[in-house]
């Protein structure tokens, strides 16, 4: 079972978090303008890595809080928690 | 005798008696059912998986193969395949062998053993085909299996707990022992989970060892002491720690009352769960002998040697009368010697290696005993004991000679206990001096100490305890002086000899299916496993997996690092499903939300139903009547009086700040921007794929306030849908979002009559129609509470929706009832509420729609085309899909029978039922309509607005009807009714 | 290819089975083939398989990573079913049912098909209708299929959970009797050892590394550890691992990987003699010919290539079967793991051409795969060989997330799926 550390309230068991999925999406628009393709990718088309992803969490059980992590989808390892709005890491 | 007089950790006052396939026996408190099983002289424990061989004990710990029994048999507590090793002892134990009938002894299976030559590895893959396998199969089931699931359900509880710690030490031998004494000295939060009721682990079958220049019994006990004093250790006994996790958080059982018998477990949990985190984990797991790999070795009387040993210091027991002695590494010179102290008779050491033992060959041959370097055992005598052994110099091929013995004690070598290691994500790598896998990279904050990293001597073992634990190195505890180790021998199994050679025990698998395996290509070590099943038993290979990768290399010409091993899965031991579940059980495993009138409904004849987490009335039957009258009845008090509803679970969701109507005007599909304060407005919220997720009222209570009423099912999720978007996509935007869902109790009053009711409340605001009209909401106080009176209607009637904060839901309703009741007014479940929307044509999310709906298909389609600028889902509102005319949409459907239309009946034309038939849509709501004096449905139809007046097919469970498709408002079609 | 029958084991077992053949060898990669597939699973192996026997393409190899079955094939709960409600769904699986009935005598190979049935059971009378419904969609699609009443479900199971106090009741089901479950090692070993004996060369511990193309962007081969293999196509049959490659080979796909979490108990004698699901809890469990509870229903919420168990996830599986069948609260867990399953946005499979040239696609089948195995080899195998989809496969292209029609059969019930 994952560790994870919320901004807010420390670390904290993986059952009392929800997983958002990737991070650092931008919803496409203006709407009248963003082709089929466009809004495919958007929809469907996340990166899927086999290594580190940034991703977004919400600590669902605790303080509420949407916010980002960088976690290795192999080992699960997390090298480093971040809130929404924050720089976007770098990722190797 | 098998018992000797003195000696061993049992107590000899305290005699105990228990039952073993129908006979009874006595052992003594502190024996385990193995250890008494051979005190009796029992040697079939058991028959082995396919060919029904009889078998013995072959181990004394959690490697133990053959020794599996069902505990209890025929009694609530009743368990398959507990390994006898594991069993402590208790008066009246009762236990029964499994795969065997009628007993362990006397096995009518037996004659499956002829047929064993046409029973190689993997065999049915061959076979059983014609003409098909599911005639051969039930015979296949009833043969295999171990113990049976007799118990209709578990008596018993399991508790679980949370512990975090700074180091957890897996095993309490010597360096388990010396980690947790070191990291006590620092004062860290220290837990120690030993396997066993008693800590010293190997030091306990061991009395010749020393550490600190006194006995390793002393030390033991000293550290345990020291242990007991220290204010942040804890010593968890009977504990087997069966998985370690990510993020270093690990798994393990304490088995609180195992030991007792069942009477004595009353009232008491069985077992308790831990799930430990811990900064550092040290692994002190031990490590497991090998057998030997020759003909027969499989017969009961074979014992591992370093299980013979403590089977001696443990528990007093000789397993036998005359031993051989077959090993290829020093380790079984020990037992040897011990045995022949104790007064056993060792007619020689069969040693695999030319050159013998190091300096332990010394003590052995001052006692007498005959060691035969260079040779091994070839042939085994008896069926259900062994009566002789053959010992023949290693790779000759002339037969060797027969010695006369009743046991048969053997030593492979050891393999580290890397179980754990190995879940835990760490690399092995192959040590040729250890000729087994060990420890190489770790991949959390981890350390293997002493055997389980593949470090055997005492000495070994203190130093990396004490160092793991935090110690100094200068003052890591002593080991006496130990002889010099002559080099272990790789012998993996006897080529030339005549007879099986078994592998796995449990899995019944020999050397030939080995080398089947490798002759038909099954050459990866996941291919011998699966193919051989060899490590697929409950035992998962503890005594058989390196055996069979290096025999697996012997024939396809690799060295087993070329081979590999397979990655070890958790748990470590089985585990029983009710400690994994712990106290997750009915409601505890899903707990019912109730409303605050929970408890008056269930005082007033309500049927209580779960709806999504919800438990609520579904009908309040009176006295004789059936569900569907009182559906009826309710039905009717509110088209023609009054009723109440409990609608509490209804959602009830606070967005306000200055952002507030234009996130809105963004989440909800409909335009919610320009809603006037003090008016609501029904909307529907899509995902971005443009799907209906639920739909519900807006009421705009201020300027910069509004009130959402999603589902009652979907009320928690659309809270956090909205706040996803608040926090990830609008961070800097004025809103604030509140679930009010449980704050608030909710009633709706209906009917024709409701208005007389609601008068009899003072709330400071006018409920008549003119000041107080529909789609609109008012804000007041009643009885010292605030009120705030919603005028929706779901049921097409006048209807208010009164919410006052939950603690006084109940005085409200019983008022309400009080009030009403000159007015016949009547509660009314969710049955006839739903039946009540279905005939005015108002969708149930979830009913009327799926995860699949849009929009357009329930008739929203232009009123969302109309509204300007974005929304969630929008874009996907413009997709093909969502453009194609062909798409299933609402109506209204009449049965032309007279019956009521069956929901998930799907509809079909044309004059018969020819399968693959095209589906055109479903029922998906029906119900009888005292309103109208028919059965009335809802449905999904393809093309559906552009067929009101189309006659189709309904096919149900193989009945078929034939209904109309009409307009899906049955009742008001001009909604004059719950304006009034 | 020497047949296996029971009279060439009498035979073989009076010599000591020193007869028996390779079931298939392991050869070195040759420079070049017609057809390159990826991964030895069941549908990269039934792929092979199907290219030569109908289609008659037999310079084909088959490469894989580690070892054949060894992914998803050997990791799954080994159910076989073609329940479904949407006719594109229920024809491509009611064709892999019914090409799985034939198999062990295609093959040669007992694949230990038993068609005990697929029970799902409902525990309200929302999910009751919700049978009804897809038990009827299924007649429509001429598939078998029950509705079943409390009692018939009772009989059917009789360890299971509905008595009073019982969380979740028991108020009916449907079946599907052809549904069951099969042997899965043997169906990757069935087809490895007929693809062999049809000329595939199975390439066993060689991962492909790139794609290699010429100057005018045509492919020409893969790199593997191994060494280039030229190849004119190159098919993708790699699930849990489709993204990487998809990746490797210059494209993305609409996928997401995610943990699948197994178990099985130690062997009992039998005590379950049907597929059970639960409805309310999506827990479901058969009994292994082994005497082993087979049980499944959890994935991990996360996106992940891990393929090792977690205990949140096992907790809540194990508790979901001691509340449907109590009478396994005394069994003992004995072993847990995870496959790594690729999900598609509505869990519906992709079959079909990569956007990029000469790349072919077979994957997305979420926790789906093993049942789909004949089906998926057998459409990638006509897709390859005519450079069209098969009818079955055309439904299931990648076009669909373009267009918005996707084949979502969870969502068309509310049935976990």
């Amino acid at each position: 079972m994952l560790l994870i550390t919320c901004p807010e309230c420390g670390a904290r068991p993986e059952t009392e978090f929800v997983c958002g999925g990737e991070t650092h999406i931008t919803r496409p628009g203006p709407f009248a303008e963003v082709p089929a393709d466009v809004w495919a990718g958007y929809l469907f088309h996340q990166a899927n890595p086999r290594g580190k992803l940034r991703e977004r969490w919400r600590h669902q059980a605790g303080c509420g809080l949407w916010f980002n992590l960088v976690r290795d989808t192999v080992t699960h390892e997390i090298t480093s928690v971040y809130r929404m709005g924050d720089p976007k890491p770098e990722i190797a | 005798m098998a018992r000797l007089p003195q000696g061993g950790r049992i107590d000899r006052s305290r005699p105990l008696a228990f039952r073993f396939d129908g006979r009874t026996y006595h052992g003594f408190q502190g024996d385990t059912l193995a250890s008494a099983l051979l005190a009796n002289g029992v040697s079939v424990v058991g028959r082995s998986f396919k060919h029904h061989r009889p078998r013995g004990v072959l181990a004394a710990g959690d490697d133990e193969p053959n020794a599996l029994v069902q505990l209890e048999p025929g009694t609530p507590y009743s368990e398959p395949n507990v390994r006898a090793t594991r069993v402590e002892l208790y008066d009246g134990l009762t236990a029964r062998s499994v795969n065997a009938w009628p007993s362990a002894r006397f096995d009518v299976n037996a004659a499956t053993g002829l047929l064993g030559r046409f029973m190689p590895a993997g065999f049915y893959y061959k076979t059983f085909m014609w003409p098909d396998w599911r005639r051969f199969e039930p015979f296949i089931r009833r043969a295999a299996g171990l113990g049976v699931a007799e118990a209709p359900f578990d008596p018993e509880q399991a508790l679980k707990r949370h512990a975090h710690c700074d180091l957890l030490v897996v095993g309490a031998g010597p360096a388990g022992l010396a980690a947790a004494r070191a990291a006590a000295a620092g004062g860290g939060r220290v837990i120690l989970a030993e396997v066993e009721a008693d800590l010293g682990g190997s030091l306990l079958s061991d009395p010749h060892a020393t550490i600190e220049g006194q006995p390793a019994r002393a030390w033991v006990a000293e550290t345990e002491a020291l242990l007991a004093e220290a204010p942040h250790v804890t010593v968890l006994r009977r504990t087997t720690v069966t998985g370690y996790y990510d993020h270093n958080e690990l798994v393990a059982v304490e088995r609180l009352a195992d030991h007792l018998a069942p009477a004595a477990r009353r009232g008491r949990a069985r077992q308790r769960i831990w799930h430990i985190r811990a900064r550092r984990v040290v692994l002190g797991t031990g490590a497991h002998e090998r057998p030997l790999v020759f003909p027969d070795n499989d017969r009961p009387g074979v014992l591992l040697a370093s299980a013979a040993r403590t089977y001696l210091h443990r528990f007093a027991v000789l397993p036998g009368s005359r031993a051989v002695v077959a090993t290829n590494n020093d380790s079984a010179y020990e037992a040897a010697c011990d045995l022949h102290d104790a007064g056993m008779r060792i007619a020689a050491i069969a040693d695999l290696r030319p050159g013998g033992p190091g300096e332990v060959g010394a003590s052995a041959r001052e006692r007498g005993i005959e060691v035969l370097a260079g040779s091994g055992v070839t042939g085994v005598r008896g069926r259900s004991r062994v009566r002789g052994v053959q010992v023949s110099p290693a790779g000759e091929p002339e037969p060797g000679r027969w010695l006369e013995a009743d046991l048969l004690l053997m030593s492979g070598g050891w393999t580290p206990a890397v179980h754990l290691f190995s879940q835990s994500g760490g690399a092995l790598a192959y040590d040729p001096a250890l000729t087994a896998f060990r420890p190489d990279r770790s991949a959390q904050a981890e350390t293997s100490v002493g055997a389980a990293a593949g470090r055997f001597s005492l000495a070994e073992a203190l130093a990396d305890g004490h160092a793991a634990g935090g110690g100094d190195p200068t003052s890591a505890p002593q080991a006496g002086p130990a002889p010099e180790p002559a080099p272990i021998a790789a012998a993996w199994r006897t080529p030339g000899a005549v007879g099986k050679q078994w592998v796995d025990f449990q899995s019944d698998a020999t050397e030939a299916d080995v080398a089947l395996a490798a002759r038909e290509g099954f050459i990866s070590v996941e291919h011998l496993k699966r193919y051989t099943t060899i490590g697929m038993a409950t035992d998962q290979g503890k005594t058989s997996n390196v055996n069979a990768l290096a025999i697996l290399g012997e024939e396809t010409g690799r060295l087993p690092p070329e081979v590999g091993t397979t990655r070890f899965r958790a748990p470590y031991t089985p585990i029983t499903m009710t400690t994994v579940a712990a106290g997750a059980r009915g409601d505890l495993f899903a707990p019912r939300r109730k409303t605050p009138l929970d408890a008056w409904h269930r005082e007033h004849g309500a049927v209580m139903e779960d709806f999504g987490a919800w438990s609520r009335p579904d009908v309040y039957l009176q006295p004789g009547e059936s569900h569907e009258a009182a559906a009826r009845r309710e039905h009717l008090a509110v088209r023609q009086g009054v009723g109440l509803f409990d609608s509490s679970p209804i959602g009830k969701i606070a967005v306000s700040g200055r952002d507030a109507a234009r996130f809105l005007d963004f989440i909800i599909a409909n335009r919610i921007a320009n809603l006037g304060v003090g008016k609501a407005r029904y909307g529907l919220m899509l995902t971005e794929h443009g799907v209906v997720f639920d739909d519900g009222v807006t009421f705009r209570l201020g300027e910069d306030s509004f009130l959402l009423s999603p589902s009652s099912g979907a009320a928690a999720r659309v809270y956090a849908w909205l706040d996803e978007w608040r926090q990830c996509e609008f961070p800097d935007w004025d809103l604030r979002i509140a679930d009010l869902t449980t704050a608030w109790a909710a009633i709706a009053v209906a009917g024709p009559r409701a208005r007389d009711l609601v008068r009899t409340l003072p709330a400071g605001f006018s409920w008549e129609a003119a000041g107080f009209p529909h789609m609109t909401l008012r804000e007041g106080a009643v009885g010292g509470a605030p009120l705030r009176a919603f005028r929706v209607s779901f049921s097409g009637e006048v209807q208010y929706e009164l919410q006052v904060p939950a603690s006084y839901g109940l005085s409200l309703w019983e008022h309400l009832m009080r009030a009403g009741a000159a007015h016949g007014v009547t509660p009314v479940g969710v049955e006839a509420w739903l039946r009540l929307r279905l005939e005015k044509g108002y969708i149930h999310v979830g009913s009327e729609t799926d995860g699949n709906t849009l929009p357009d298909d329930i008739g929203f389609g232009p009123a969302l085309a109309a509204k300007p600028g974005d929304f969630v889902g929008r874009l996907s509102l413009l997709r093909e899909n969502a453009l194609d005319p062909d798409r299933e949409q609402l109506v209204g459907l009449e049965s032309l029978d007279g019956d009521k239309l069956p929901v998930g009946g799907c509809l079909f034309r044309g004059p018969a039922f020819n399968p693959p038939v095209e589906k055109l849509g479903r029922v998906t709501s029906s119900a009888f309509s005292p309103a109208l004096g028919h059965p009335v449905a809802l449905g999904l139809l393809k093309r559906g607005r552009s067929r009101h007046g189309e006659v189709l097919n309904v096919f149900s469970q193989g009945w078929i009807g034939r209904v109309r498709v009409t307009s899906p408002v049955f009742y008001d079609q001009k909604g004059e009714r719950l304006r009034g | 290819m020497k047949r296996y029958s029971a009279a060439s084991l009498f035979t073989e077992g009076f010599r000591g089975h020193t007869g028996w053949e390779r079931a298939w060898r392991h050869p070195d990669p040759k420079p070049a083939y017609d057809v390159v597939i990826v991964g030895a699973g069941g549908h990269g192996l039934a792929t092979a398989y199907y290219l030569d026997k109908e289609h008659g393409i037999t310079n084909v190899a088959v490469v894989e990573k580690g070892w054949l079955g060894g992914g998803n094939t050997g990791r799954n709960t080994t159910v076989v079913r073609s329940n479904y409600l949407y006719p594109e769904s229920a024809a491509l699986y009611e064709k892999a049912l019914q090409l799985y009935e034939g198999l062990s005598k295609d093959l040669n190979y007992n694949i230990m098909l038993s068609q005990r049935g697929m029970l799902e059971v409902a525990h309200s009378r929302h999910e009751l209708e919700a049978c009804a419904y897809w038990a009827n969609a299924m007649r429509l699609n001429g598939i078998d299929s029950e509705v079943l009443t409390r009692d018939e479900v009772i009989a059917l199971v009789p360890g299971i959970n509905a008595g009073p106090g019982a969380r979740y009741p028991v108020c009916g089901g449907y079946i599907q009797r052809r549904g069951g479950i099969a042997r899965h090692d043997a169906v990757a070993w069935g087809y490895a050892r007929a693809a062999d004996a049809r000329g595939v060369d199975i390439i066993q511990n060689c991962e492909v590394t790139g794609f290699r193309r010429d100057g005018a962007g045509t492919l020409v081969g893969v790199e593997t550890t191994r060494g280039f293999i030229g190849a004119k196509k190159v098919a993708l049959a790699v699930a849990g691992h489709s993204s990487v490659m998809a990746e490797r080979a210059g494209f993305r796909l609409p996928v997401k990987s995610y943990a699948l979490q197994a178990m099985v108990t130690e062997p009992v004698k039998p005590m379950l003699d049907t597929v059970v699901m639960s409805l309310a809890t999506g827990v479901y469990m058969s009994q292994s010919d082994k005497g082993e509870l087979v049980i499944g229903g959890g994935l991990d919420l996360y996106g992940s290539y891990a393929q090792r168990g977690n205990f949140p996830t096992i907790e809540k599986v194990v508790a979901s079967a001691i509340e449907l069948i109590p009478a396994i609260g005394r069994l003992k867990l004995m072993r847990t793991w995870a496959g790594i399953v690729d999900v598609t946005h509505d869990s519906s499979p992709i079959i079909d051409r990569a956007p990029v040239q000469g790349v072919y696609v077979n994957c997305g089948w979420g926790t789906g795969g093993f049942k789909a195995i004949p089906v998926g080899g057998y459409t990638l195998a006509h897709l390859l060989a005519r450079d069209e989809p098969h009818p079955l496969a055309v439904p299931f292209s990648l076009r669909r997330f373009e267009s918005g029609r996707l084949i979502d059969e969870a969502a068309a019930s509310g049935i976990p799926h």
